[in-house]
């Protein structure tokens, strides 16, 4: 008949292969470390630039924010800063200019065929079985999406609010690709930033000398010809190959010794399974000599 | 409870480590389980049925973690772990109601009253009383919240008539798609549906420091859920509306003028949550023209309509859609069959609870866009008549 004190009793017998069970997998989780690739830490640390009033110069976003009663605050342009890193645009920038899917995808290239070949594994496997169940064909070949996913698996980017500063960092076993990969992609940003600035400011520039052509006074054409300077300025800025709306604080930084696989956790993880499955078993063979199955099937 | 510092959670990329972690999680829900086999709480049947539903956790998780289905999942993982880590929390985003939080509401005059939320937090620091193996993957959330529907349904068993079609359609409500997904992931919805029900059975017993108790927690937890229970709370402890006619028109007076007094307020809130969804699901652009509802009185006129609506939706479009339209039509039967065996003991407490979740999905479905998003905030409510249709049973049966 099953009830604690008789599961409790077998549990007692059991304790010394429970035991040597969880040191069994502490062994292995140890094996597992053995040929677990390092990983090493990347990061940058950025910035906005200083004379880049940020606050005022408001962008759809910000707008929404006004829309829902919250004040644009400085931590907007760490929040415009993810999304346009992490972007298809910026993605596709990226591509253009780095081969980026041969970097990452290169080894399903097919150059017979100047295409790539599908991924097999078992998240494309799952993502067909999902999009079956809604009626969409799931093609698992590498395109920009699949590149736009691997970099927001890859890169992450958090803020600092005591600094006011933004780090892009990753954790991977390929520290200089993926160090060259955070560099573009934030080189990438600023292009980005610049594109969407370039018509505005051209539309400004033409604006003021129209202005300042039919303008009689001197005070009206000395004003309108500071903010033309400005203008200018900024599209000699947006026109060269320099950060626009970006500071590197501090530059790309590798560290020395892999900060990952974590030993303890690693060998926590393995000892604790060992520890649970053995347990379980037990538990389950308890339950399977101490249950009268006939009358169980019978009710 | 395990997890690595140094990396936010473990996905199916990391396939060893997630079935490690997904494995100690299953092995300690059944070892969980098994004790209160035991202790006679549960039969083995029972004892299968749950173990059955604790290893779907695994297999929802596999396919709503990977593809970033819930896209804030990974939030309550994150203020678990920093509870576990600083003892208290130190995370901006874990910490009480901040300005500029979507709780935040503005006023006319510029100045802006903060909602009470402990939205991350509490959900936090209740999934921190489970002892799990394993934090290391997003899929621990779920096996946490699967465990409080499992304590939810002991609680609910020993106030439902143990005869068989009661017990079974008991047992039948924790398969529904929308409880089962929800329970299975690592989102506090769970735990307000755990909540709810909890507040219902202990109004329902008059209970009230219990209910005043639970009622603070939904409030903490999700403002506006604890907002429509107070309609409940206050009617059955304070104006005794459950209690006789009289007592239950002057009740729904009261309501009525409430709401005509503070009408403008709560169209503005109504409206602003509205184009807070809208942003949500990227349908806002800087140049849009937002039309808001204009009067209660109007929503008041359409609330009928939306409730209907919006207890039937989402409508079968696709394969998912129809799973969970024909899961809102097996409820509205199940209500329906209860509700003509005349066996509740107090038509006045029923109109009470029909009218929080009448409430519920009526609010929800006023604000919200998108149709799963809305699945997930009404099946919080709409279980809740069939729940409390049960309960009520026992007391005739026995009688």
């Amino acid at each position: 008949m099953i009830s604690a004190k008789t599961y409790l009793k077998y549990l007692q017998k059991k304790q010394k292969r429970i035991f040597y069970t969880s040191v069994a997998f502490f062994i292995l989780g140890f094996i597992f470390l053995l040929f677990e690739n390092p990983k090493y830490d990347v990061s940058i640390i950025v910035n906005q630039t200083g004379d880049e009033g940020y606050a005022n110069n408001t962008g759809g976003s910000a707008l929404i924010s006004l829309a829902l009663g919250k004040e644009a605050s400085a931590s907007q342009f760490y929040y415009d800063f993810k999304e346009a890193l992490y972007s298809r645009e910026v993605t596709k920038l990226y591509d253009n200019k780095h081969q980026g899917m041969k970097i990452f995808f290169g080894n399903l290239y097919d150059e017979k065929t100047d295409t790539f070949r599908p991924i097999r594994n078992l998240g494309s496997i799952l993502r067909t079985i999902k999009l079956f169940f809604i009626g969409v064909d799931y093609d698992s070949r590498p395109n920009l999406f699949t590149l736009n996913d691997h970099i927001k698996a890859t890169v992450s980017v958090n803020y600092d609010k005591f600094a006011d500063s933004i780090s892009v960092s990753s954790s991977t076993s390929n520290p200089k690709l993926i160090g060259s990969l955070i560099e573009s992609l934030i080189i990438e940003t600023d292009n980005f930033f610049k594109m969407q600035e370039r018509d505005v400011i051209q539309a400004k520039i033409t604006f003021l000398i129209e202005e300042l052509k039919v303008s009689q006074s001197i005070s009206q054409r000395d004003a309108i010809s500071q903010i033309l300077k400005g203008q200018l300025l900024k599209q000699a800025l947006v026109n060269t190959d320099s950060l626009y709306k970006l500071k590197i604080v501090r530059g790309l930084e590798i560290s020395q010794f892999p900060t990952s696989p974590n030993l303890s956790f690693i060998l926590l993880l393995f000892t604790v399974f060992g520890f649970m499955a053995s347990a379980g078993f037990y538990t389950a063979r308890y339950i399977h000599i101490y249950t009268d199955w006939e009358s169980f099937f019978d009710s | 409870m395990i997890f690595d510092p140094s990396t936010n959670f473990y996905s199916i990329n990391d396939f060893l480590i997630y079935f490690l972690s997904d494995a100690a999680n299953l092995f300690f829900c059944f070892i969980f389980l098994a004790t209160f086999l035991f202790f006679n709480k549960i039969n083995l049947k029972e004892f299968f049925y749950w173990g059955f539903l604790f290893f779907l956790v695994s297999i929802i998780n596999l396919f709503a973690a990977s593809f970033n289905i819930f896209p804030d999942l990974n939030g309550y993982l994150f203020c678990l772990r920093d509870l576990r880590d600083n003892f208290s929390f130190q995370e901006a985003e874990c910490t009480i109601t901040s300005m500029g939080s979507s709780d935040t509401i503005l006023e006319e005059d510029g100045g802006a009253f903060g909602v009470f939320s402990l939205k991350r937090s509490l959900p936090a620091i209740l999934y921190s009383l489970i002892p799990i193996p394993s934090i290391a993957t997003l899929s621990s959330l779920g096996f946490i919240n699967k465990i409080f529907l499992f304590l939810t349904y002991l609680v609910l068993k020993k106030h439902v008539i143990h005869i068989k079609p009661y017990l079974n359609i008991l047992l039948f409500l924790f398969i529904f798609p929308s409880i089962m997904l929800y329970s299975s992931v690592g989102l506090r919805d769970n735990i307000i549906f755990c909540t709810q029900v909890l507040l219902l059975l202990t109004i329902f017993q008059k209970q009230f420091f219990r209910s005043g108790f639970l009622l603070a927690v939904l409030c903490s937890i999700k403002f506006q859920n604890g907002l429509i229970f107070s309609i409940l709370f206050i009617g059955v402890f304070f104006f005794k509306a459950d209690q006789g006619k009289r007592l239950f028109s002057l009740y729904c007076l009261t309501i009525l003028a409430v709401l005509i007094y503070f009408h403008d307020r709560i169209v503005e809130i109504i409206n602003y949550f509205r184009l807070a969804f809208l942003n949500e699901v990227g349908a806002i652009s800087p140049n849009m023209v937002f039309e808001g509802y204009d009067s209660l009185v109007n929503i008041i006129l359409i609330s009928p309509l939306t409730f209907f609506n919006g207890i039937f939706s989402p409508m079968p479009l696709n394969i998912l859609s129809v799973i969970f339209f024909l899961e809102s039509f097996s409820i509205v039967a199940i209500s329906l069959w209860l509700f003509s065996k005349k066996l509740f003991s107090n038509s006045f407490f029923l109109m009470l609870v029909f009218i929080t979740v009448f409430g519920g999905v009526v609010l929800n479905a006023l604000v919200i866009e998108n149709d799963f998003t809305f699945l997930r905030y009404k099946y919080s409510f709409t279980s809740l008549f069939l729940i409390y249709l049960l309960i009520d049973s026992k007391k005739n049966v026995i009688n």
